[in-house]
């Protein structure tokens, strides 16, 4: 039987569980496999896949081949010296962190997630909650192995495939492995200063002030109004170093005890996120907040990673599932922000969880998300009557004001804003063009996008 | 592609003269709707539905299609499905509606309903089914009746040739999903252009009101689609009447 033959036709999602497609899922459990599906004929387009964190149709491809990419692990090599650190692709952040914290090394820039793959995070070239200082994860890659479709190729920043695989959501081929600069800690604790504010002026007034800081990221109500719109928790944070630490934990700071998760149920009925839930959810959160300590020495995995405490929570929203909806729009778009806020109340369209920070300048990628500005993230139960062309209008106005939408996110983009918001999508193209990947790799979101 | 709200791209209309298929577009065009092919047997008809959709979709393209030449189906629907290039959601909606009593008498009308209603129905669905199949994803919306699911003296015709189409379609959505979803719309009587001239039933719906329905039901992956949704109750109330009393209530 032909491998074709064996690969199973699945059906699969993004992390938002909205929309779906089937297609034949291979494991590449070689880089072998990698390469012979690119240079064999066989189910087309392929797309590669690590742990499904996309939010939307990024690691899908409706018909095609998606090759389940976490297999591809190699023997770690951590230069215990220099931090710098050679691994699979299909490692995730989760294993990447366990390996190096113990001999005081660090991940330089983290999501809000540690399960998701080293080349899924090359690919959505992710941020953290320091872009503002140490920019996003392309910054920190040293070189990258890639199979094209024209061959196995070593990459280096600074190239034309390398400023269009960082960001480039997996369309110029697979990335078997990469190096990576770490950064060095004292400890598994970060001192945070949280600061409740009561309006979207304070939220924004706190948030410049993140120069003093390596982290610093705000929680947002999504549901207060009126004056209280745009009121949060401003999270402002280093790294805690040794003399920090009570007695009890400085004789071992780096290691990271049992972590503790619990599942979401399998099946919630649609309406439990819904309207007043999430509203009173978003109350309690800030209230409970405003009365926490201001500072609190919190365990890094506590700090970055809240949800992760929770597995499979995606599955809360229901049958329905919920998209992730991220802008970034430039420092003197804050008013972008304050009229998506009021969009969303007053639609009636909650977010369940919202998040605003400040990015530092943008980076080469082609299609990098980040530039100088500010960063909404909300989540947002999906297929509500008018979710839909509300989201179309708060599109136009964030491509209007020159901000983007991220595309790690996205689910429901339209082509011609898409290209408005990125304008090196030509160059992209090229690459593209050049290594052959056009016709052999593709996912839903390429297609939706109309970039074959 | 489809997006996360579950609107189309891309789609296709066999009966494009329809105007609860026509309602449907324009609901479907609030989402990022860019191509629509329109198939119908009267060119004059699919002309009216173009003029009425021309605000709302920016690509609209006329194919000839008559479902009642069965074994040409196949190859009608070739062209429109090239040109859209990605097809990602296909409306059924073709259909005709006979006067009983004449059709009482007249062998070759039940022929032609059951060839238009049912049979070329049936074939151009498993010719859009084939497809999505393939292609791993899709949107298939099949405009039924109520009265596929009820048996009526004074238009069992139309109700047994849609039946038949109700049935097949259910079948196509136990094959097809989930990769694929099959909305099957059962809507009572609605006042088109189809029903002009007949004796309205107290309760009357516009084309607007199902093609609304139909956009709620794709929201919530809803596979048979009542419209109002009540009428799934009468139906189960009306299927609990003796015969005698039910074929001589006015429904």
């Amino acid at each position: 039987m032909s491998p074709e033959l064996a690969d199973a036709v699945t059906l699969l999602t993004g992390w938002g569980g909205t929309p779906s497609s089937a297609a034949h899922l291979r494991h590449a459990i070689t880089r072998a496999v990698v390469e012979d599906a690119l240079s064999q004929p066989g189910p087309r387009p392929i797309i590669a896949r690590g742990l499904g964190r996309s939010y939307g149709d990024a690691a899908q491809a409706a018909g095609g081949l998606v090759l389940d990419t976490t297999a591809l692990r190699q023997p770690l090599e951590l230069d215990r010296e220099r931090g710098v650190v050679r691994v699979g692709a299909g490692v995730s952040l989760q294993e990447l962190t366990r390996a190096v914290l113990p001999h005081g090394w660090f991940l330089p820039v983290t999501p809000g997630t540690t399960h998701v793959t080293i080349a899924g995070a090359i690919a959505a070239n992710v941020h953290g909650k320091n872009h503002h200082r140490d920019g996003a994860f392309g910054r920190w890659v040293r070189r990258f192995v890639l199979a094209t479709p024209s061959g196995v190729v070593e990459v280096e920043p600074g190239s034309d495939l390398f400023r269009a695989t960082v960001g480039g959501m997996g369309l110029t081929g697979v990335i078997l492995e990469a190096e990576i600069q770490l950064i060095p800690v004292e400890t598994r604790f970060v001192l945070d200063r949280e600061i409740a504010t009561r309006s979207l002026e304070e939220t924004l007034e706190a948030l410049r002030h993140d120069t003093e800081v390596r982290y610093a990221v705000a929680w947002l109500d999504a549901t207060a109004s009126g004056t209280r719109l745009g009121r949060g928790l401003v999270s402002l944070a280093d790294h805690a170093p040794r003399a920090a630490l009570p007695e009890r934990t400085a004789s071992d700071p780096l290691t990271l005890p049992r972590e503790r998760t619990l599942a979401a149920p399998p099946f919630a009925p649609t309406g439990l996120l819904s309207r007043p839930t999430i509203r009173t959810f978003n109350t309690a959160w800030y209230e409970l907040g405003k009365r926490r300590p201001e500072r609190a020495l919190v365990d890094l995995r506590s700090y970055f990673y809240p949800l992760d405490r929770v597995r499979r929570w995606n599955r809360l929203y229901g049958p329905r599932g919920f998209l992730q909806y991220q802008v970034v729009v430039p420092d003197d778009a804050t008013n972008a922000i304050r009229t998506i806020l009021e969009a969303l109340v007053h639609h009636g369209h909650p977010s369940f969880l919202s998040v605003l920070k400040r990015f530092g300048p943008g980076d080469d990628g082609f299609l990098s998300f980040p530039m100088a500005g500010w960063t909404l993230a909300l989540d947002l139960p999906a297929r509500r009557p008018g979710l839909e062309s509300l989201l179309e209008r708060l599109d136009n106005l964030v491509s209007d004001v020159g901000g983007r939408i991220y595309l790690a996110k996205d689910s429901r983009l339209r082509p011609r804003t898409f290209e408005h918001m990125y304008p090196e999508l030509a160059r992209f193209q090229a690459v593209r063009e050049a290594v052959g990947a056009r016709g052999v790799i593709a996912s839903d979101l390429s297609r939706r996008l109309h970039l074959d | 592609m489809l997006n996360a709200n579950g609107y189309p791209q891309r789609l296709i209309v066999v009966g494009g003269g329809s105007e609860i298929a026509a309602a449907i577009v324009e609901a479907l065009a609030e989402g990022p709707l860019e191509r629509v092919a329109l198939l119908g047997p009267r060119h004059a008809t699919l002309e009216r539905t173009k003029e009425r959709l021309a605000a709302s979709v920016k690509e609209l393209e006329m194919f000839p299609l008559d479902l009642a030449e069965t074994t040409a189906i196949p190859g009608a629907l070739e062209p429109a499905i090239a040109w859209l290039e990605q097809l990602d959601s296909a409306i059924v909606a073709a259909g005709v509606l006979p006067d009983q009593h004449e059709a009482d008498h007249d062998p070759a009308l039940v022929a032609r309903v059951f060839q238009i209603n049912a049979t070329g129905a049936a074939v151009a669905l498993t010719v859009l089914a084939e497809r999505f199949e393939r292609q791993g994803y899709g949107q298939l919306i099949v405009l039924s009746s109520v009265a596929a699911t009820v048996v009526r003296r004074r238009s069992y015709l139309y109700d047994a040739s849609k039946a038949a189409l109700d049935r097949f379609a259910l079948g196509l959505a136990d094959r097809l999903e989930p990769a694929t979803r099959v909305h099957v719309v059962r809507p009572l009587y609605v006042r088109t252009k189809m029903t002009e001239g007949r004796a309205e039933p107290p309760f009357v719906l516009s084309a607007e009101q199902v093609a609304r329905a139909t956009l709620a039901g794709i929201r919530s992956h809803r596979r048979v689609i009542w419209v109002p949704a009540p009428a799934r109750l009468g139906v189960a109330i009306l299927s609990l009447l003796p015969r005698p009393i039910l074929r001589r209530l006015p429904i």
